[in-house]
C-alpha cells in the first residue's frame, strides 16, 4: 500500500531505525512498509499515526483498499 | 525494552543458539557411534540421542521466531512456505526418478539437510523480496 511514511520520517530527520524504535518494530519492517511491500497491522498503523500525530488515512493511501 | 536489556537478551539468545547447534552437530555423531555394531539397547539409545538433540535447537528457533516483530513473522512464514513446498517438490522428483529407475532411491539422511538448506534459502528469498526497493 502506497504511503507517505518515508517523507514524514525524513521531514523529522529520523532514520528508519529510529522510527522503528519509536513504534517497536525493526528497521527492516520500516523499509518494507515504506516501499509498499508490507502492510502494517492495525495496531502498528495506529502507532505510526500516533507518532506523527496524524490519522492512518493521512499516512496510507486508502484508494488501493477499495 | 531498555537497550541494555535488549542487548543482554540478544546475547543470551545467541549463546543458546550456538549451544543448540553444537548439540545438533554432536548428536548424530554419538548416535551413529551407538548404532554401529551396537546391541539392540545401544541402537535404541543411538536413535534417542540423535533425535533428542534436535529438541533444544527447535525450542531455540521457535523462541527466536516468536520474539520477532510482525514483519519478521511474515518473513518466516514465507520462508517456511518456500521450504515446505520446495522440499515436497524435491522429494516428489526424486521419488519419480527412482521409480523410473534413473537413480537409486536416495537415503533418508539426504532429506533433512535439504530441508534445512531450503528453509534458509526461503528466508533469504523472502527477506530479499521485502527489502528491495519497489
Amino acid at each position: 500500500m502506497k504511503n507517505r511514511l518515508r517523507d514524514l520520517r525524513t521531514s523529522r530527520n529520523w532514520s528508519q531505525a529510529e522510527l522503528g524504535a519509536r513504534v517497536g518494530v525493526s528497521r527492516q519492517a520500516i523499509i518494507a512498509i515504506e516501499t509498499g511491500k508490507f502492510d502494517p497491522s492495525l495496531p502498528l498503523a495506529f502507532k505510526l499515526a500516533h507518532v506523527f500525530n496524524l490519522t492512518i488515512e493521512d499516512i496510507f493511501d486508502s484508494s488501493e483498499a477499495r | 525494552m531498555e537497550p541494555n536489556t535488549q542487548l543482554r537478551t540478544a546475547v543470551r539468545a545467541f549463546y543458546a543458539f550456538v549451544a543448540s547447534m553444537a548439540l545438533l552437530a554432536v548428536g548424530p555423531i554419538v548416535g551413529q557411534n551407538l548404532i554401529d555394531d551396537g546391541t539392540r539397547a545401544e541402537r535404541i539409545a543411538g536413535v534417542v540421542v540423535a533425535l533428542v538433540t534436535w529438541v533444544p535447537w527447535i525450542i531455540v528457533v521457535i523462541r527466536m521466531i516468536r520474539a520477532g516483530d510482525e514483519f519478521a513473522l511474515r518473513v518466516h512464514l514465507v520462508g517456511l512456505a518456500i521450504a515446505f513446498f520446495g522440499l515436497m517438490t524435491v522429494l516428489a522428483a526424486l521419488d519419480w526418478l527412482a521409480r523410473a529407475e534413473f537413480i537409486a532411491p536416495p537415503p533418508l539422511a539426504f532429506v533433512w539437510p535439504v530441508g534445512l538448506v531450503l528453509w534458509f534459502a526461503g528466508i533469504m528469498t523472502a527477506n530479499h523480496y521485502y527489502q528491495r526497493s519497489a
